[in-house]
């Protein structure tokens, strides 16, 4: 009754099915939080990347055990590779002085596919803050729809950014 | 403000995203009957579907409810499929039961807000403070679910108003393709 139709829907079908970007939706984002006061004049900032974003972009193996971040057997190169990394695709401008990146802590959090590194690290910082540059372009070359997600909580004053591989650096003044 | 203004736009761009396929071929599908005069009855269920999404958005961002993200990525493409069977065994707007098709979107809105929520709280890094991130975020998935139904009701009137394509062909055609994506997305979720 509805054959030429009904090929017409198979033949769509099947093409559809072809069609990697069908999956189902990953979250293609990483969240930084940079905090900072005066009184404590402590520049702190945490990173939050998915697991599987991380070994994609250092082992390109999304489900890679070689580094195992945050467990007893952790790879000796883990944590340098992550640094070499993130110092390819993040800094932090600090009154016009890029911040060294050293991971103080690091661990895991969520769960299956969501499981994410959150890496802190911080360094002293006299006031004033005058001026804050960020770059994050943390797996967009891996993810051309990937989001890097900066809230920035300075003396009090809360700002929230987005930056991607189109918008990789914003400047803050203060 | 500025904080509600962000996850406004995050909220968004979230449910407009390609990448945001299973949300939009859901709508796609539950509009596929529908005829732009019948504008009613697809705001209803776009209401009942926003109410539903809301509800579990609300619940899992509070923390009041945990669904395994394997399982919520399998349960989403189950109700396009489910939606698209529907379409074709009801063939058209007019004999299918309306009472019927607005619960219908009212659960699975329900299923697609616990979606919503594992992608919201990925965007949280303090999770003590949700109220007016939440806020921000549902009030942009609604703007966007607006935006994606007017696009989808438009292209519905230029196909059978403009280009005379037939209701029962229409709607073959459109749950054809989303049962099809539905089922691909199925098999690739599988939980099991």
């Amino acid at each position: 009754m509805y054959s030429p139709h009904g090929w017409r829907c198979v033949a769509l079908i099947v093409l559809l099915m072809q069609c990697d970007a069908l999956h189902a939706h990953p979250l293609q984002l990483s969240l930084t939080q940079i905090e900072y006061a005066d009184s404590d004049s402590r520049l702190s900032v945490s990173l939050r990347l998915f697991l599987m974003d991380v070994n994609e972009a250092l082992v390109f193996d999304p489900d890679s055990t070689e580094l195992a971040f945050c467990q007893p057997n952790e790879s000796p190169d883990a944590e340098p590779m992550l640094l070499a990394y993130l110092n390819e695709v993040f800094f932090i401008k600090v009154n016009g002085q890029r911040m060294d990146l050293n991971i103080e802590r690091k661990h895991l959090t969520g769960s299956g596919i969501d499981v994410a590194l959150v890496v802190e690290m911080s360094q002293s910082l006299a006031p004033p803050l005058s001026s804050l540059e960020i770059k994050n372009t943390v797996f967009t070359d891996l993810f051309p729809g990937q989001t890097n997600i900066v809230y920035v909580h300075v003396n009090g004053d809360n700002q929230s950014l987005m930056l991607n591989k189109k918008t990789p650096t914003h400047v803050m003044q203060f | 403000m500025q904080q509600v203004l962000f996850y406004l736009q995050l909220g968004f761009e979230h449910i407009c995203d390609r990448a945001a396929l299973d949300h939009l071929l859901f709508l796609v599908a539950l509009c596929a009957i529908y005829r732009l005069q019948q504008w009613k009855h697809i705001l209803v269920l776009v209401t009942a579907f926003t109410i539903g999404h809301s509800i579990t958005l609300a619940m899992v961002a509070l923390g009041g409810l945990t669904i395994p993200s394997q399982l919520i990525e399998f349960l989403i493409p189950t109700t396009i499929v489910f939606v698209a069977i529907n379409n074709v065994v009801s063939q058209s707007a007019a004999t299918m039961k309306m009472g019927r098709n607005y619960a219908m979107a009212l659960f699975f809105g329900l299923i697609h807000g616990t979606g919503f929520s594992n992608y919201f709280r990925a965007l949280l890094m303090d999770s003590s403070a949700v109220v007016m991130p939440l806020l921000g975020f549902n009030l942009g998935i609604e703007l966007g679910q607006l935006f994606v139904v007017s696009v989808i009701v438009v292209v519905a009137f230029i196909c059978l108003n403009v280009l005379n394509v037939r209701q029962r062909d229409w709607n073959v055609f459109v749950s054809g393709a989303a049962f099809g994506v539905g089922v691909t997305m199925m098999m690739d979720t599988w939980p099991w």
